[in-house]
C-alpha cells in the first residue's frame, strides 16, 4: 500500500495531471516529463524559489552568469514565455523544449526559428533585423567585420532567401530557404533531450502510472 | 527525418543566418548540463588560408607536451586537440565566409578547474596573431 506511493505522489503530485496532458501534447513520454520537471525545479529555484523561471534565472542557467545581456537569449526567453507573463511556468517550459527535441517535426522548428528572427513580430524577417542581429553577434565575439563586409554578406543572403526581392523574407521564403540550407536549423535541436531521463542519475523516477500497477 | 547536413555547411560559404546562429545566446544546452566541464566557443575572422592556419596550429602543438592533434572527422577543414591529461578537448574548424575571408571556430570542452590553460596561454594568442584585428578590408 501506498506509503512510498503517496510520498512520490506528493513530490510529483501537482504535476501528475499536467504530466499526462503535457505528454499527450508533446513528443515527451510521461517519465521524460518528470525528468524535465526536475530540471525545471533546479532552474526555477535558482534565484527565487517561486516555481517559475524568471528572465534572470534563464540567463543564469544558460551563461552561468546572471548579468549577461544577450539579444538572442532574450528572444528565446520571449518565445518560451508564450503567455507574455514575464516568467516561464512548467507548461511553457515543456512545450518550448519540445520544439528542440530531435523527434519533433521540422515544420515546428522552422516556425519557431522564423519567429525568433522576426524581432519586431511584423510577420517578416526584414533586412534591418538581420543587420541588427549580425551586429549583436559581432558585439559578443572576437570576430571583426567591416560595415562593407556585413552589407555584402546580407546582400548575398537576401539574393538567395528573398526571391521576390522585396527586402524582406516572408514565411514561405523562409521555409524554402531553410529546406535548402538545413544547417540553419541546427540550433533548433538539442540532442541531449533524447536522453533526458538518463541525464539526472541522482534522481529516481517512478511514474505514478507504474506505481498504481504495482499497488493493485 | 533528414539528418542535419554538416557536410553541406562545409562546402558553402556562410550566410548571414549561419553567422547569427553562432551566438552563444542560441545555445540553450546550458539549460541541460551541470558538470565539472565548461563548453565554450570562440570565433575569429582571418584572411589567412585554412591550410596555413591549421599548419601553424599543428606546429605549435608539436612543441607542447601532453597535447596531441587529431583529424576532425566532422569537418573538412578542422583538427581536434586533446590534452592527454584529460583536461580539455578543442575542435578547431575553418569555415569560408566570403572572398578570402574565413571564420576560425574554436569549440572547447575543458575542466572548469585548470582546463583552460593551454587555450589561454598557447592557442588563443596564436589565433589572435592570425586573426583580422580590424574590420577594414584594406589591402
Amino acid at each position: 500500500m501506498g506509503c512510498f506511493c503517496s510520498k512520490v505522489s506528493k513530490q510529483i503530485g501537482v504535476e501528475e495531471e499536467d504530466s499526462v496532458k503535457l505528454s499527450e501534447e508533446t513528443v515527451f513520454s510521461v517519465s521524460e516529463i518528470e525528468a524535465v520537471f526536475e530540471l525545471f525545479k533546479g532552474i526555477s529555484g535558482s534565484v527565487v524559489d517561486d516555481g517559475v523561471i524568471s528572465k534572470e534565472e534563464f540567463i543564469l542557467a544558460i551563461f552561468n552568469n546572471k548579468e549577461k545581456d544577450n539579444l538572442f537569449a532574450s528572444r528565446i526567453f520571449d518565445l518560451f514565455d508564450v503567455k507574455r507573463k514575464g516568467v516561464i511556468d512548467f507548461g511553457d517550459f515543456v512545450r518550448a523544449l519540445n520544439v528542440f527535441h530531435p523527434r519533433t517535426a521540422q515544420e515546428i522548428k522552422i516556425n519557431f526559428s522564423f519567429k525568433l528572427y522576426d524581432l519586431d513580430k511584423s510577420g517578416f524577417i526584414e533586412r534591418h533585423e538581420v543587420k541588427e542581429m549580425i551586429l549583436a553577434l559581432l558585439g559578443e565575439s572576437e570576430m571583426k567585420l567591416s560595415d562593407e563586409m556585413i552589407e555584402t554578406i546580407i546582400n548575398k543572403t537576401f539574393l538567395a532567401a528573398d526571391p521576390n526581392q522585396d527586402g524582406k523574407i516572408d514565411k514561405n521564403e523562409w521555409e524554402v530557404f531553410v529546406t535548402k540550407n538545413p544547417s540553419l536549423l541546427k540550433i533548433m535541436t538539442l540532442p541531449y533531450l533524447s536522453d533526458i531521463t538518463t541525464a539526472f542519475p541522482s534522481f529516481v523516477f517512478h511514474s505514478n502510472l507504474e506505481d498504481n500497477d504495482v499497488v493493485a | 527525418m533528414p539528418e542535419l547536413d554538416e557536410d553541406h555547411m562545409m562546402a558553402k560559404d556562410l550566410n548571414a543566418f549561419d553567422l547569427i546562429s553562432f551566438s552563444s545566446g542560441f545555445d540553450i544546452s546550458g539549460l541541460l548540463t551541470h558538470s565539472e566541464y565548461l563548453n565554450c566557443v570562440e570565433r575569429f575572422v582571418s584572411k589567412e588560408k585554412p591550410e596555413k592556419i591549421l599548419e601553424r596550429v599543428k606546429a605549435m602543438v608539436d612543441k607542447v607536451e601532453r597535447v596531441v592533434v587529431r583529424k576532425d572527422e566532422k569537418a573538412c577543414e578542422g583538427v581536434k586537440l586533446e590534452g592527454l591529461d584529460g583536461n580539455f578537448v578543442i575542435a578547431v574548424r575553418i569555415y569560408r565566409l566570403m572572398n578570402e575571408l574565413v571564420v576560425i571556430e574554436v569549440k572547447r570542452k575543458e575542466k572548469k578547474v585548470g582546463g583552460g590553460q593551454f587555450w589561454r596561454t598557447q592557442l588563443r594568442p596564436l589565433l589572435l596573431e592570425l586573426a583580422l584585428l580590424h574590420g577594414n578590408a584594406s589591402k
